[in-house]
């Protein structure tokens, strides 16, 4: 068997605070294999961004990454900042939120679309043009000519995080992670994103990682997900396993929380980073929790991190 | 009726010589009851945000007429500030409506002390305001950044509400939430509803949401109100075909050809403003602007398919 594409283990980002340690991620293990779509769900604040920023090395300077980070066969933790400049853009590449604060206000998006073509191969002048235009016409931008002239502030949200998702593509990465790529923008222009992210992805073979609250999203999207909260993977497995008959107790709240007749709100408000409860970290919140929850913490065994997985 | 608009229209003008026109709201009449949540839904664009502030009185209408309990809300010699304690609204993002250099504490306190309804000893109803949206009083002496976004949140429902309003606005108050923060913020305002005979004019573009809260909805598009009814009837079977991609794009249904809505953008001379992007569009909904049509003494629509049927 070989190795696969993207090996996460034990992977751990802590932030020195004044309050105490907070503990952002702590000890995920992850492994996909190329051309895979995966999930990964949780509410903000469960450290589901801060995993997408440690594969890119693109973490704030005060955390403290620990573990293991393998793709395609390369160790990315600890690895200089100049050979991770050279992955980024063309082994991996992200997807952000908010288009609007990714994009340079000052630049018109061609010649920033170009930059990021051009970040790692060197192109003549003539041929840049042809890419950027053949880039916005992969994400369907609409009247793509008219589209490099103008500045991100002409732009409509959607039309934004095309523009973003062209950027993204530029450099053929081999891993795309998306980080909430559909929050921000209106259900019909969602519908359209989450369709182009499915055929970029399909045509380039590229693994994509999707990083969301979006249910809706992950079942359009993935194949597999997993489901953080407090930063450990609470629940893993396959999409329509997890989400149409989730085990966890924080899964099933989660799945049912906007849906059927009535709203059911989690009860409780998810723990602070630098007091994590002792035993399960979503005890305090579980209708089902018992002694053993306080103060046994459940490991993750057959994609379930919960000691009543097979009862409740 | 509580809140009553009547053939509402806002223009907003710009340009050299004021030359540029964009029609935002265009021609809108709709009412609300003591007590009731009407959602407006639409994409961006589609001139929701502008019917909240007409609503509100923060913008004053070009044409058309907008009345709360008889009062015009626009004109300040109609009640002032008085009339603004009943009329309150909560903002999509929290971030830009909280002082970030005042506690929470100061910023609850702030609409009391307004309008001189400050208790002399404010603990009390504080600790009661901050209990009715689910918060603990320690959040009192943070400030909003220390404060998470479904927190801050309830922070501004909770500002919103300490006036005991009768009508609140509430503009996207869950967009780019969590689910379960979204589900428990509503289920704080349905609670508040029920409770203190609330009438709420809920604005979004989630349609999940809607239908835990909202009795009756009304569909803008272009700025025009294209269906509007009981919520169950319009979100169980849409006559608009645009609501009817709403709610498949909503339910993760997606036909491949579902044509771009450029909202806004997009407008023609004459006509349906929704023709461009209609597949069922026919040579009348390129001539002719169509009315609300009724289906059921409930439900109304502006499609001239629905019309002709």
């Amino acid at each position: 068997m070989s190795a696969p594409y993207l090996a996460i283990s034990a992977l751990r980002v802590h932030f020195p605070g004044t309050c105490g340690l907070l503990r952002a991620v702590d000890g995920v293990d992850l492994s996909l294999d190329r051309g895979e779509r995966f999930g990964l769900i949780g509410e903000s604040g469960s450290g589901k961004t801060m995993v997408a920023l440690s594969l890119m090395g693109l973490l704030p300077p005060s955390a403290r990454r620990e573990g293991s980070i393998r793709l395609a066969g390369r160790e990315l933790v600890g690895l200089a900042p100049r050979e991770m400049r050279r992955l980024r853009g063309r082994e991996l590449a992200m997807i952000f939120e908010q288009p609007a604060a990714y994009l340079d206000p000052l630049f018109p998006i061609g010649r920033q679309i170009a930059e990021a073509a051009c970040a790692h191969e060197p192109l003549p002048r003539r041929e840049v043009r042809s890419r950027v235009l053949e880039l916005l016409a992969r994400v369907r931008m609409p009247e793509p000519k008219r589209r490099t002239r103008q500045y991100p502030f002409e732009l409509s949200g959607g039309m934004q995080q095309r523009a973003m998702i062209a950027m993204a593509l530029a450099g053929r990465p081999g891993l795309l992670l998306a980080d909430e790529p559909t929050t921000a923008l209106d259900p019909t222009v969602q519908a359209h994103i989450l369709s182009l992210l499915d055929d970029s992805v399909r045509e380039d073979g590229t693994t994509l990682v999707c990083i969301t609250h979006d249910l809706t999203a992950v079942r359009r999207l993935c194949r597999r997900v997993a489901v953080m909260y407090a930063g450990q993977i609470v629940e893993t497995g396959p999409m329509h396993e997890v989400l149409g008959a989730p085990r966890h107790p924080y899964t099933r709240a989660l799945c049912q929380s906007l849906s059927g007749r009535r709203l059911k709100p989690i009860a409780g408000n998810p723990p602070s980073l630098a007091a994590l409860p002792d035993g399960c970290r979503f005890h305090p919140r579980c209708p089902h929790a018992a002694a053993r929850c306080a103060t046994v913490e459940p490991p993750l065994a057959d994609g379930l991190r919960c000691h009543f997985g097979h009862a409740a | 009726m509580l809140l009553e608009l009547d053939a509402v229209s806002k223009c907003f003008v710009s340009g050299f010589f004021r030359r540029h026109r964009q029609p935002a709201v265009d021609n809108v009449s709709l009412g609300l009851d003591r007590g009731e949540t009407l959602a407006v839904i639409g994409e961006s664009g589609s001139g929701k945000s502008t019917l909240g502030r007409l609503a509100l009185g923060l913008l004053a209408p070009t044409s058309g007429r907008v009345r709360f309990d008889g009062l015009d809300p626009a004109r300040p010699a109609c009640g002032g500030k008085a009339l603004r304690r009943r009329l309150q609204v909560v903002f999509q993002d929290a971030d830009g409506s909280l002082n970030p250099r005042l506690t929470a504490r100061e910023l609850l306190l702030e609409p009391l002390v307004l309008h001189g309804l400050a208790p002399r000893r404010p603990e009390a109803r504080l600790e009661e305001l901050v209990s009715l949206v689910h918060l603990t009083p320690d959040v009192l002496d943070r400030r909003p950044f220390e404060l998470s976004g479904g927190q801050r949140q309830r922070l501004g429902l909770a500002r919103a509400m300490s006036l005991s309003p009768e009508l609140l606005v509430a503009d996207e108050p869950t967009a780019s939430l969590d689910p379960s923060v979204q589900a428990r913020i509503l289920d704080i305002l349905c609670g508040l509803k029920t409770q203190s005979g609330l009438a709420c004019l809920y604005i979004t573009h989630e349609l999940s949401s809607v239908r835990f809260v909202a009795e009756r909805v009304a569909v803008l598009f272009a700025g025009r109100v294209v269906e509007t009814g009981a919520t169950a009837e319009v979100l169980g079977a849409p006559g608009h075909p645009y609501t009817r991609q709403l709610v498949a794009a909503s339910r993760g249904e997606l036909g491949e050809s579902l044509p771009e809505a450029p909202a806004g953008c997009l407008q023609p001379a004459a006509g349906c403003p929704f023709a461009g992007a209609c597949r069922e569009a026919q040579a009348c909904c390129r001539r002719e602007l169509p009315g609300l049509w009724p289906l059921s003494s409930t439900h109304s629509v502006a499609c001239h398919a629905m019309a002709c049927n």
